[in-house]
């Protein structure tokens, strides 16, 4: 019994390494391939400039949408070809007001920019959803109220679709942290964030042409949108599961590397937690919607997300919470040990498996830090020495926190299915 | 612990383990020569270009 958890634990180690080391090895090809590449100040005009309707959702969003605004009315796309609609869902302060004042200054008088205010249910896939039935563009771009667009980011998401617009249902950007310097929270959230879109997205897109919508900083069509139904409403993460249904459907979602918008990332430990458990928990309810396309006629993107996706939050999870149960029964055994020495350890190796184990161990944490360092190699300001130490910590630290979420998003689901209840809501990521 | 019947596990642990090291050994070397090009080019074009 126990050799055999040997094995699996040895496969997993395996095949968690594997995982990293294909998509690195994707982001790195990637990475090559684009190191040169036009210069932003002479940017050739695009094949066609398609009408885009862009919808920001706002929930209570007063202290930041102005920003946001204001970068989306200075896109480098020709005004009359861009449609703007604030959704001011819900909202129980100035989030409105303070666009519509936004709309007097004589830089942003006579724009095409409607300031919708909602009551409806749904949250951002409601907004979404009700934005499918007036939006006059013939594509939907969506940033979140925090997300501030660089100025050619509508440029590059347009350029990337026309590239093939039959197959390219969607193109995604890259979103920035814009407070990362504030505290170590967000430094970690920040290295976290490049890592992902620097080679995970791009190693999915360079290997496997996957790519999967965020919640913001993303362009999609707008009719195949509505020929698969539209967002699925009151979804928690309504980005993975129409990311889902897009591939369903035989399309690709575009990586667009170099559309670029700046958000801000949660401060504070209760924000990050609350935010962060929302994401697992709509993931989990993702994978386990799509588990059945494992084994069904569906294409093999699908197939391959679903197993990515179980591996990540089932398996790898599972078996972090188990070794770590067992690191912790280990070391109160072996202090127990100093007055009861008749106590045994609860798992111990032979000396070539525990060095085993261990060259394993540092393998994956080399792994890490040199996937988070090439990630920052490769984005403008990021390779530093301080990220450098903030990378070494993060491992043990901010890295458990994912522990500790997806186990709490896990326990909501079991709690929700025994009670027949539904308690987690969204809760609003706090801004700063 | 024993290895018993699994004793095949230890020279196959081994042979994967150093296949990864050699992989990730390549791996560092990209990060090197991404690291030589970003930094200079970023130093000598500044923001826009580096995107």
């Amino acid at each position: 019994m126990l050799d055999s958890l040997y094995v699996i634990a040895i496969i997993t180690i395996w095949l968690s390494i594997v995982m990293t080391i294909v998509t690195l090895l994707g982001g790195v090809t990637f990475i090559f391939k684009h190191l040169k590449h036009t210069d932003i100040d002479s940017l050739p005009p695009l094949k066609r400039y398609p009408i885009v309707t862009v919808v920001v959702p706002a929930h209570n969003e007063e202290l930041v949408i102005q920003d946001t605004i204001q970068a989306i009315l200075r896109l480098n796309y020709p005004q009359d070809k861009l449609e703007v609609l604030l959704y001011a869902d819900n909202c129980n302060d100035g989030t409105a007001n303070e666009v519509r004042a936004l709309m007097q200054q004589p830089e942003f008088k006579g724009r095409n920019l409607q300031v919708i205010e909602r009551t409806g249910t749904g949250g951002k896939a409601g907004v979404l959803n009700d934005a499918l039935k007036i939006a006059a563009g013939e594509y939907l771009g969506v940033y979140d109220a925090d997300a501030a667009p660089e100025t050619n980011a509508l440029y590059f998401l347009v350029q990337k679709v026309l590239e093939n617009p039959t197959r390219y249902a969607a193109a995604f950007g890259r979103n920035k942290t814009r407070n990362y310097q504030q505290n170590f929270l967000t430094r970690c959230i920040n290295l976290e964030i490049v890592n992902t879109q620097r080679i995970q997205h791009t190693g999915l897109w360079q290997l496997f042409k996957i790519g999967r919508i965020p919640g913001t900083n993303f362009i999609i069509n707008k009719a195949i949108v509505q020929s698969i139904g539209g967002w699925n409403n009151g979804a928690l993460t309504e980005d993975t599961a129409i990311s889902f249904s897009l591939m369903r459907a035989g399309k690709l979602i575009a990586l667009a590397h170099r559309a670029e918008a700046f958000q801000q990332e949660p401060e504070t430990l209760f924000a990050y937690y609350n935010q962060r458990k929302r994401w697992a928990r709509g993931n989990y309810e993702v994978i386990m919607e799509n588990a059945k396309h494992l084994f069904d006629r569906s294409s093999w993107r699908i197939k391959l997300e679903v197993f990515y996706y179980m591996c990540t939050f089932f398996w790898f999870n599972a078996a972090i919470v188990i070794s770590n149960v067992i690191f912790i029964i280990n070391i109160n055994l072996a202090a127990l040990q100093t007055f009861f020495p008749h106590l045994h350890q609860l798992v111990s190796l032979s000396g070539e498996l525990s060095t085993l184990f261990l060259i394993n161990w540092i393998l994956m944490f080399y792994l890490y830090l040199l996937q988070i360092n090439i990630a920052l190699a490769s984005d403008y300001g990021q390779a530093t020495v301080t990220n450098f130490i903030y990378a070494i910590v993060s491992y043990f630290t901010y890295a458990q926190l994912f522990i500790i979420v997806s186990v709490a998003a896990m326990y909501d689901i079991i709690r929700d299915k025994i009670t027949g209840t539904r308690h987690t809501k969204w809760y609003k990521t706090q801004r700063f | 612990m024993v290895l018993g019947s699994l004793a095949w596990l230890l020279p196959v642990s081994l042979i994967v383990t150093i296949s990864f090291g050699i992989v990730v050994l390549g791996l560092s070397v990209c990060w090197w020569l991404i690291f030589k090009r970003t930094v200079r080019r970023f130093n000598l074009k500044g923001k826009d270009d580096a995107r």
